[in-house]
């Protein structure tokens, strides 16, 4: 029972990091730095790279609407740029082989500006004008490339830890 | 640390399948469509989420120990003195201010009576803390800490001392959502310096808001006040909101909050029973 537990706690450590960070991102960072709501695409990058499997489509498209209904965003709008940061990062994915941590960081660095850009062109487009591009925006942007390599890091420490490469394939190992 | 550095992926092919990509991006713009459409009412799920969320939040802080109490203890007796003093010397003004609104207030009811132009104004308001800024780039947005269990409605005034920043537009059990009025939505009818002229602000979220609906060769001065004109009922008239800035030949009002750091506000309530 209690291994039952400790399993299914385990493999739900993506998702559960995911959760944290949203509201690590409300509660706490929003009165010190400006992440953003894209903020969260930093775990998601993490888990999909090493993870895919515990972390399935339907969990991101709950995450980003989770931050819509926070934000008050349009419900579907956060998840659908996750989705399609994903979507690009699937495919990007399968023309390195080996990808150095470099490669991963110009990646997202990447990733997360065209994420940017499409979040406002959504933004924009739904309120049929365009919206102000201010220069916070760069600066969100150079706050979440610089605490990327953080949360990699810690992120990494976990999965090591919790051994969730060999458990996402075979359960009480 | 050599396996952080230099990862092998060992899976190459396709993480998810095109379908499901297709499958949930449909849904997602689905779901945008639905929402800015107002096909579904997303205020009673926001409504669950949000007290769900904010629930656990305090569940969580209501359980780590009290940081502050620990910091009291290491407190020297000088540092004590000197908040008290200073506590002493805000009390003073305070109640000095006190004063001064409550003599202000008897004068302008008498000389509402005199004049016999408007009954008395009820003028009921809780002050409520801010519990999470969600202002982001797209849109300006507060939670607060009341909601129905206070009273709160849609539409109700949100101001500090200074002046409004903003209405509530959505309410839910013990909290309730304020609109800035920074954001690209938000309308609200005012009227501009001594010559009374009538407009409707709106946002552009950023910390310029601007004017709309102006006659032509309509002159303003520089540093004139703007304040909400009580039309079509929502707020009281006479709320202080900003002041006129010109910049470049246009024209912009300057909030007389700083909106991005606001902790503790006025909500009026029933102000409706005004009208």
């Amino acid at each position: 029972m209690l291994s039952d537990i400790k399993y299914y706690l385990t493999i739900s450590f993506p998702t559960l990091s995911i959760l944290f960070l949203i509201f690590i991102n409300i509660f706490v960072s929003n009165n010190f730095f400006d992440f953003g709501q894209l903020f969260v695409f930093q775990a998601i990058f993490f888990w999909i790279l090493y993870t895919p499997k515990l972390l399935p489509l339907y969990i991101i498209l709950i995450a980003g609407i989770l931050q819509d209904i926070i934000y008050l965003s349009p419900i579907g709008s956060t998840a659908l740029i996750f989705l399609l940061l994903v979507f690009l990062f699937d495919k990007y994915n399968k023309l390195f082989l080996e990808p150095s941590f470099v490669d991963l960081f110009t990646t997202f660095i990447i990733l997360f500006i065209i994420g940017t850009i499409a979040f406002w062109g959504l933004n924009s487009f739904i309120n049929l004008g365009f919206l102000p591009l201010r220069i916070n925006l760069v600066y969100e942007i150079l706050l979440n490339l610089f605490f990327f390599p953080v949360n990699y890091f810690v992120l990494h420490i976990f999965y090591k830890k919790l051994n969730l490469e060999i458990k996402k394939y075979k359960r009480n190992v | 640390m050599n396996s952080f550095l230099n990862l092998k992926i060992r899976n190459k092919r396709n993480l998810f399948s095109n379908y499901s990509f297709v499958f949930f991006i449909i849904l997602s713009m689905l779901l945008i469509f639905f929402d800015v459409k107002k096909i579904i009412s997303s205020t009673f799920i926001r409504s669950k989420i949000i007290n769900s969320t904010f629930h656990t939040r305090d569940f969580f802080i209501s359980n780590l120990p009290n940081i502050n109490k620990l910091k009291l203890l290491f407190v020297s007796k000088e540092e004590l003195a000197l908040e008290n003093k200073s506590l002493k010397q805000k009390i003073e003004e305070s109640s000095l201010y006190r004063l001064k609104s409550e003599k202000l207030e008897i004068e302008n009811n008498i000389l509402k009576q005199e004049l016999s132009l408007l009954p008395a104004v009820l003028e009921d308001y809780i002050l409520v803390k801010v519990t999470a800024d969600t202002q982001t780039h797209y849109n300006k947005s507060i939670i607060i800490s009341a909601g129905k269990n206070m009273n709160v409605r849609k539409g109700d005034a949100a101001l500090t001392y200074k002046g409004l920043i903003g209405s509530v537009i959505e309410v839910y059990e013990n909290y309730s959502r304020v609109l800035l009025i920074s954001d690209i939505n938000s309308r609200i009818p005012v009227r501009v310096g001594e010559k009374n002229i009538k407009a409707i602000i709106t946002g552009n979220n950023t910390d310029k808001i601007e004017l709309l609906y102006l006659k032509d060769n309509v002159v303003f001065k520089e540093n004139d006040l703007v304040y909400t004109s009580g039309d079509g009922g929502y707020f009281n008239s006479g709320i202080p909101i900003g002041v006129i800035k010109k910049e470049n030949n246009s024209v912009y009002i300057d909030s007389l909050n700083d909106l991005s750091e606001i902790q503790y506000i006025n909500i009026y309530i029933n102000q409706f029973k005004n009208f």
